[in-house]
Parts: C-alpha cells; structure tokens; sequence
C-alpha cells in the first residue's frame, strides 16, 4: 500500500508538469487545428530563462560575471543570502522568476506564431506543420550553440533545508514536489476559469469553434491566436523551471521526452479540451509511475502506449473529446 | 505599421534577452576550437584526428581528452625530434556528440583529410565501434582513450588500440570493491548503453560468483530524467548498494540526476558505478550532497601519484588555465603521443614524405604494436588484441564534493 502511495506522489508530480504542457499543445491545436511540434522547445526555453535568471539572483559565480560586465548589477551580490535563504526572499524570488520566465517565453511564442505561423495559416497544413518542426530544431540548436548544452543551479539553501514531508514514516514528498503539485492545480483551475468565465476566454471558445463565424462577429481572430501562443509557451515555461529545479539541471534537449508524453496526454484527454490535457497529464504521469514501479521501467512506455491505443480504440476522440465530424 | 514596429522591438528585445542569459552561463562549457596552423617553411603537417563529444552526449569526457590532445600536440610540436625532422603536427577535431550514427559521418570526415596519420578516438564504446569501421577500411591507426567495452579490441580490427582497461577488468574491479567494503545485496541498474550493459554484465557475474544478492535489476533510457519509480522500487528492496552501469551526465545515461533522486527519496545506500560518473561533471549534476558518498572505479591510477603525473598536470594547467586535469585526459595524452611516437619513427625510417601514405599507415600501425614508453598512466605498450598492458583499476569516492582515491581500497 505504501508503496502504491509513493508511487502515486511520483505520478503526480511528473503528471502535474505533463498537465501544464499539454495545455499547450491542445489550445493551439483546439484553436488551429494544427501540431505545434515547437512546443516542447517552449518548454526547454522556459527552463534556461527560469534558469538564468535562477543563478542570476542566486549563484555567487553569475553574479561575478554579471556584475563584471555591468557594475550596477553588483548589488544583486548582497541580496543573494536574502533570496536563497529567508522563506519571504526565496518567495519573492520564485514569483521574479516564474513570472519573467512565463512573460518572456510567452513574448516568444507570441513571435513565433507571428513570424513562423500565420503566413501559412492559409497554407495546406502540412506547411504549418514543417514550419514548427523546423521552429523546434531552430530553437534547440540556438540554445547549443549560444547559451550552452546544459545549465545547473544548486538548489537554494531555503530549499534544501526543508525537510521532505513524510507521511505514515515511509511516503516521501519533496518539498519541491509538493510546490508543483499544488502550483500546476491552482495554474489549471485559474486557466479554467479564464477560459470559461471571461469575455477573452470566450472569444477564444468562439474561435476554436469557427475562426471565420468569429471573425464576423467582430472577434479579432489575430489578437486571440496570439493570446493562445502567449498562454500556452507560458505555461510551458513554469513546467521547464519546475523541470530545472526538480531534477536541478536543464539540458538543450530536455524538451524531447516530455513534450512526446505531454502530447500523448493531450490526446489521451481528447485533443483540443482543456480539461481533457489536465486529466491526461495527470493519467499519463500516474501509468507511467504504476508501470515502471510494478513491472519494470523498460516497458514503461510500452504500458502507457498499449493504455493509450485502448482508451483511443473505445473513444477515438480521447477521454473527454467529443467525436468531431472531419471538416472538409 | 505600427503592429509591425511593435513586432520589431518585441524581437529585439527577446534577443537582447537571449545573449544577455549566454552571458549569464557564460564559461560554462563553451566549445573550443583550434585553427589548423597552415604549414609553414617546408615543414610537413600531420593531422590527429581526435573523435569524442565536444557539443552533447559525454561533452566533460570529451573535452578534456581533446584539451590533453592538444597539449601532446603542443609539446610535440616543441620537441627536437619534430624539428629535426622538419615535421609539425596539428589536431583535427570530430565531434561525434556521444551518438553512434553520427559517427560515421565524422570518421569520414577525419579519413578525409590528406595528412591524417592517425585518430585519439572516440570516447562512447557505441560510437568507437562503428566509427573504427572507417578507420579500419581507410587503414588509418585508432586508438580509444576511454572506451572500455570489453569485445571492442576483438572484432578483428589490428588497427585498433585502447590505453585505458576494459570493462572486463573494471566490472570485477568494482564488484570487488563493493563486496570489501562490505556491502552483500545489490540494486542493478544500467542505462541501455553499449557501455552500460557490458559493464552491468561484467559486474553481475563476478557479483554473483562472489555471493552477492541481486534485488532490484533495472535499465533506464537513454536521457530520462526522472528516476521517481525506480528509486520507490530501490527504497522498497532496500539493498546496501545501488550499482550503476552508465554515464553521468543529464543528455544520455544521467547518472548524476539519478544519485540527486536517491538522496532526495530516502535511498541512504551509496551509489556505485563505473568510469563512466568518475567525473566532475557528475557531481555538478547531483549536486554536492547527492553525490557525496559515491563511489566509482576507473581505468588508470589517480595522475598525482604516477611519475610523469606531476610535469602532466603542470603542464595542462599552464596551458588551459582554470580546467582541471581529470576523465580520460591522461589516457587520451598517452594515446596521442603513442601515435606521435610512431610517426616520429616511421618518419626517422622512411622520410617524412611517406608517413602519410598507405604504406606509412600500415608502418605506424605496426610501430605502435611494438611500442614501449612511459606514460602519464604508467608504461604504456599494447597486447596482441591492442589493449594496454598496464591495466589497472582504481577505486574512487566523493568526499567533500571531489573525487579522491577511496581510503578504505587504496590506503
């Protein structure tokens, strides 16, 4: 039993952040019927800028080099024991962090779909399709060759002086974990409400439904989809920070795996349904966990696959996906 | 127009924002480079070729054994014998990115060059195999500075050489170490490299023959990077030791993220593993707590110790200031100057003009099967099948977040 419990806080950390990706893929394929293959990419960026900007408030050795370059940057260096030791600066530096990860991912994808996609929006969508492949590689190998292949970040002391919370003396939850368990639900349910209960969210409901009904009644479509590609690669920055401080390093190629689970996820919910992404992170995250803890973790993704391929044989549309008629 | 500026500024400040981070990290990792020297006065340029992962994949390994290339190169360069012979060498680098189908493509690459008269290469057992499939139809001499898949000097390739000990020593070696420090049930876990299941492999039998209980048997993939369920089953099994048969960085066998989650999930027994986490790179990844405490075996002795270990580090540490000596770098130097030897013979024999051709490829080849020197990891001289007489292997540990030799093996 104990041992199905910590599996269980296994699944649902690593589902949490599967959650918050396919979010991503499932809004810009609800509103554009297209794969953003660049996704994961968003991810990994999202990473390296929580990163940076990680070991720029809190590694002595950035610091250095920051406040060599640009004297005023040098007061950063009697801040860094606030920050990474007191629970109000450590606080304040993860919403300084998140939030300009979030921002700065979201501008990017903002301007990806400007420059990559909305030429093509007309196109055969095939077209669409190779531009985000070409956008992921683009991404990927920019990140090699001018940031690096990989980044580390020794966790904050803050951090590492809280105790795992240990529950009936055997289940291990990570502090860590804990923050993105409960940081990717409350996420999930805010992204919830704003999509079903705002005006914008409404015109984003209008646009997945038809783009051209929308546009003539009066929504600016452009304004949406760019919304879309700000929400969406935003998300995806809080999971690859999350990613980073989780595992305590991001790599150029962290994007991979998780972006093919996270899109699996979404289609297990049923592609283009928010909720169906959330249920689906967290599902994946689990199976994942139940498969390699009972069987072995060689035929992990054989079992999630195999899950997969059943839930679509009996629900083609994904769990909470409706079957939509093929539009010609 | 005014959307479109507003795009404009957008970009640039994103990338502004970009290069600002690179910045930020800068001094970490960057790739280096050297420009082949254009030959000057008469002399006659050779090129090595060196072969590792300089970008992704074992990138701490790789660079470290190219920097020790380069500095054979450097003080061959300097030598008597290069100028009496009027011959210069230059390093010819391959980035292979730890990934076997890229290998052939830059073995090519380096069979390509005219003046090639020999490889220090590659790092990753998977890439040295496929690789030295090029060297051997090109007949050009190869000699590996860290691959320690055991088969590899049997595959009928007499151009092939290896400085460092296999895995068929090193897999014993460390279940050895493990059984006299006292440990008795095992969790096996390797990471689906050509490596790592043939050091899992080597292990386990002698494991097995010593007595050793096997409680956990796992292999993971090849870039993952959560170890949640693995390190559940583990703290479940509860052996005294966690052996792991893998590399250490987060692109291919992570091994050091893999020892950061064992920590954090409660696992007290120690991680053990191979050449494979026996460096610095493995322990920036687990951090200073999560690799404290491991131990790990590897081909060679600690550099310090040996004779001509002391002018080696001097030397590396004037040339490449704030890099540390550590990996195969001793191996890779002691590979290049076995070549570097060979070519000064062949050269001495034949004349400069004809070491790069078939017939001096085929002279160097056979120069480097009788040789004999005193190496930076000790005598250097090869066996029937190419590997390096002097095999040996230390067993290190993480204390106080460096490697050092362990205590309680080598007192």
């Amino acid at each position: 039993m104990e041992f199905f419990l910590q599996l269980l806080v296994d699944g649902l950390t690593v589902g949490g952040l599967y959650a918050l990706i396919a979010l991503g893929f499932t809004m810009v394929y609800g509103i554009l019927l297209m794969i953003n293959f660049a996704h994961a990419e968003m991810f990994m960026t999202g990473g390296f800028i929580g990163y940076g900007m990680l070991n720029l408030f809190g590694n002595y050795t950035t610091i250095g080099i920051v406040s060599d370059a640009l004297p005023f940057m040098s007061f950063l260096k009697s801040t860094q024991p606030f920050f990474t030791t007191t629970a109000l600066g450590f606080i304040i530096m993860m919403i300084l962090v998140f939030g300009t990860s979030a921002v700065l991912t979201g501008c990017l994808g903002m301007l990806i779909e400007r420059f990559a996609y909305r030429p093509l929006r007309n196109s055969p969508r095939l077209c669409a399709l190779i531009s985000a492949l070409g956008m992921s590689l683009f991404l990927q190998n920019f990140v090699l060759t001018f940031v690096g292949h990989r980044m580390v970040f020794p966790t904050p002391e803050f951090l590492a002086n809280l105790d795992a919370i240990n529950v009936f003396g055997y289940i291990f939850i990570a502090p860590i974990d804990m923050i993105i368990f409960c940081s990717a639900l409350v996420l999930l349910f805010v992204l919830d409400r704003f999509v079903n209960k705002t005006k914008l969210g409404k015109a984003m409901r209008a646009t997945a439904q038809d783009k051209d009904a929308a546009g003539l009644m009066g929504i600016n479509i452009n304004s949406v989809i760019a919304l879309t590609f700000f929400i969406g690669p935003a998300l995806g920055a809080v999971a690859g920070t999350f990613f980073g401080m989780k595992y305590g390093i991001v790599t150029f190629n962290m994007g991979l795996f998780p972006g093919i689970k996270a899109f699996t996820a979404a289609v297990l919910g049923g592609i283009g349904n928010l909720r169906g992404a959330m249920l689906g992170g967290f599902l994946i995250g689990i199976l994942e966990a139940m498969a390699s803890g009972f069987v072995s973790i060689s035929y992990r993704d054989v079992i999630t696959f195999a899950v997969l391929i059943l839930i679509l044989i009996f629900r083609p549309g994904g769990l909470l996906g409706e079957s939509v008629v093929e539009k010609v | 127009m005014k959307s479109k500026l507003r795009f404009i500024v957008a970009a640039m400040l994103t990338l502004a924002l970009c290069f600002a981070l690179v910045a930020c990290n800068g001094g970490d990792d960057t790739t280096s480079s050297a420009p082949a020297d254009a030959p000057t006065d008469g002399k006659t340029t050779f090129a090595i070729g060196f072969g590792g992962p300089l970008t992704q994949g074992s990138v701490g390994f790789g660079q470290g054994a190219l920097r020790a290339t380069q500095l054979a190169v450097k003080q061959a360069n300097e030598s008597d014998q290069a100028r009496d012979l009027n011959i210069e060498f230059r390093v010819v680098e391959a980035d292979d990115q730890s990934d076997p189908t890229r290998a052939p493509v830059v073995a090519n690459a380096l069979v390509s060059e005219r003046d090639l008269v020999g490889v220090v290469g590659h790092f990753n057992s998977a890439v040295t195999e496929p690789a030295g499939l090029v060297y051997n139809e090109a007949g050009v001499i190869q000699i590996s500075y860290g691959s320690t898949r055991p088969d590899l000097t049997h595959m009928g390739r007499d151009n092939f050489f290896r400085t460092c000990a296999t895995d068929a020593l090193q897999g014993p070696t460390a279940a050895q170490s493990a059984w006299d420090l006292g440990f008795r049930s095992a969790a096996l876990i390797d990471d689906s490299s050509t490596y790592g299941q043939g050091l899992v492999e080597a292990f386990t039998t002698k494991w097995i023959e010593l007595g050793g209980e096997v409680l956990v048997e796992e292999s993971t993939q090849q870039g993952q990077s959560d170890f949640g369920p693995v390190v559940t089953r583990i703290r479940a099994a509860g052996p005294d030791f966690v052996f792991f048969a893998g590399t250490g960085d987060a692109t291919t066998g992570a091994g050091g993220l893999f020892a950061r989650q064992l920590k954090d999930g409660g696992v007290e027994a120690p991680m053990v593993g191979g050449d494979g986490i026996q460096d610095q790179v493995f322990i920036d990844e687990a951090g200073a707590t999560g690799a404290e405490g491991t131990i790990a075996t590897k081909p060679g002795m600690p550099i310090e110790d040996m004779p001509e270990g002391a002018a080696f580090l001097q030397a590396y540490e004037a040339e490449f200031p704030g890099e540390a000596a550590g990996g195969f770098d001793a191996f890779a130097f002691d590979a290049a100057n076995a070549i570097i030897n060979a070519v000064f013979e062949v050269a001495a024999d034949k004349g400069a003009a004809e070491v790069a051709t078939p017939a001096g490829r085929r002279a160097i080849i056979e120069a480097v099967h009788n040789i004999n020197f005193n190496g930076v990891t000790g005598p250097v001289s090869f066996d029937e099948f190419g590997d390096n007489n002097n095999a040996i292997i230390t067993t290190f540990l993480v204390q106080d977040g460096e490697w050092i030799a362990h205590p309680e093996i080598h007192p």
